[in-house]
């Protein structure tokens, strides 16, 4: 069993982002760059997925937590994503609960067991 | 006679025959039979890390809510100004919090199977993951082991032998210059790795709770994580073996 250290990274709303990173997640690299996003009414769709992007390409990350509603805006690429590392966590925001119709591993598993022949992307 | 040796002959071969084809049934339906057992077992094994998954959501939503509802009642006690995403702190420094990620591949039933398994892609391997804070279980994490390495240098500087060993003296006062800049860094950035601090000394008493209820949060994404790994690692498995449905 091979075991190796890795850093979590985080996409969501502010206070999301800082209640993880007062528990001691955010790390800055000599680059400045950060293992979080902020996201607000500002921040568009492309920042979203180029962070998204980013995060999912290093390889000193090895969960990401994304916020659902931030997931939702960015769904697409979220789905295409299908490698074990890293694990994509989507948890609720403060404005937005979470919806286990729309996480993509409980819909997968959902059609499995359902007759539906529509599968999975049948949700959206 | 003749006749009836041939008869014996053909009588006995059918035997034969039918032996080998009752083997061969047996063999077959013991192989379907471990078949199924295996897909049995996977199947629970993905019902089983589907409840836990479940369960988890539960608590992890539970003690965010909580730690949503402190942060709120922090920036209502200390205005909102004062935390704020401006504070955070955009010096280099290292997370405090680190997830170990350990892959097992006994999980898997038969050895052979192991090896099919080491030659597949990555997205067939299945990961299991642990929090790993330094400050837990080592007050002074991992900077502490570099520290420990100081005094003895210092005892170095301090015993000066002869002339013949100045120069090794001198050495090791640079190198405990060295240590010691070293030591002031990892000082600097442990004194960064208290988040809290980035709010002011004098936060408030909520913000410290928020900060355990997010921690709580934290060891439950982490166990989160590896039944998600667990599902997905079972769902492929029942994927490649044919399972419930016919689109899978």
């Amino acid at each position: 069993m091979a075991t190796n250290s890795a850093l979590l990274a985080i996409i969501g709303d502010e206070d999301t982002v800082t209640g993880f990173l007062l528990a001691g997640v955010g790390n800055v690299d000599l680059r400045r760059k950060t293992n979080y996003l902020i996201v607000d009414d500002k921040t568009s769709v492309k920042t979203i997925e180029e962070a998204f992007k980013e995060f999912t390409a290093r390889e000193d990350i090895a969960i990401i937590l994304i916020s659902q509603y931030v997931a939702n805006m960015i769904r697409f690429v979220v789905d295409q994503f299908n490698k074990p590392l890293p694990a994509i966590l989507e948890i609720p925001s403060k404005d937005h609960p979470y919806d286990p119709s729309q996480d993509s591993i409980l819909a997968r598993v959902k059609h499995m067991f359902s007759s539906d022949p529509s599968g999975p992307s049948s949700r959206y | 006679m003749e006749q009836a040796k041939d008869a014996a002959d053909d009588g006995s071969g059918r035997v034969e025959e039918k032996s080998g084809e009752a083997d061969s049934t047996s063999t077959s339906s013991c192989v379907s039979e471990v078949q199924e057992a295996h897909e049995d077992a996977q199947m629970l094994r993905l019902l089983d890390a589907m409840d836990h998954l479940l369960s988890c959501r539960d608590s992890l939503a539970k003690s965010l809510s909580q730690g949503w509802m402190e942060i709120a009642s922090a920036r209502y006690s200390m205005g909102p100004s004062r935390i704020d995403q401006a504070l955070f702190s955009l010096k280099p420094c290292t997370a405090s919090t680190l997830v170990s990620v350990s892959r097992t591949d006994e999980l898997v039933i038969d050895k052979g199977h192991v090896e099919e398994c080491e030659q597949e892609c990555i997205s067939q391997q299945e990961f299991q993951f642990a929090l790993q804070s330094p400050h837990k279980d080592n007050p002074g994490g991992y900077e502490n082991a570099k520290s420990d390495v100081l005094p003895q240098s210092q005892l170095r500087q301090r015993h000066p032998s002869g002339s013949a060993n100045r120069q090794h003296t001198d050495n090791d006062f640079e190198d405990s210059n060295i240590l010691g800049n070293d030591s002031d860094m990892a000082q600097s950035k442990s004194r960064g790795h208290d988040s809290l601090a980035w709010f002011g000394t004098l936060v408030s008493p909520h913000l410290r709770v928020a900060q355990s209820s997010f921690k709580e949060a934290l060891e439950t994404v982490v166990e989160l994580a590896t039944s998600q790994s667990t599902i997905q690692m079972a769902y492929r498995q029942i994927q490649e073996s044919g399972g419930l449905v016919s689109g899978m």
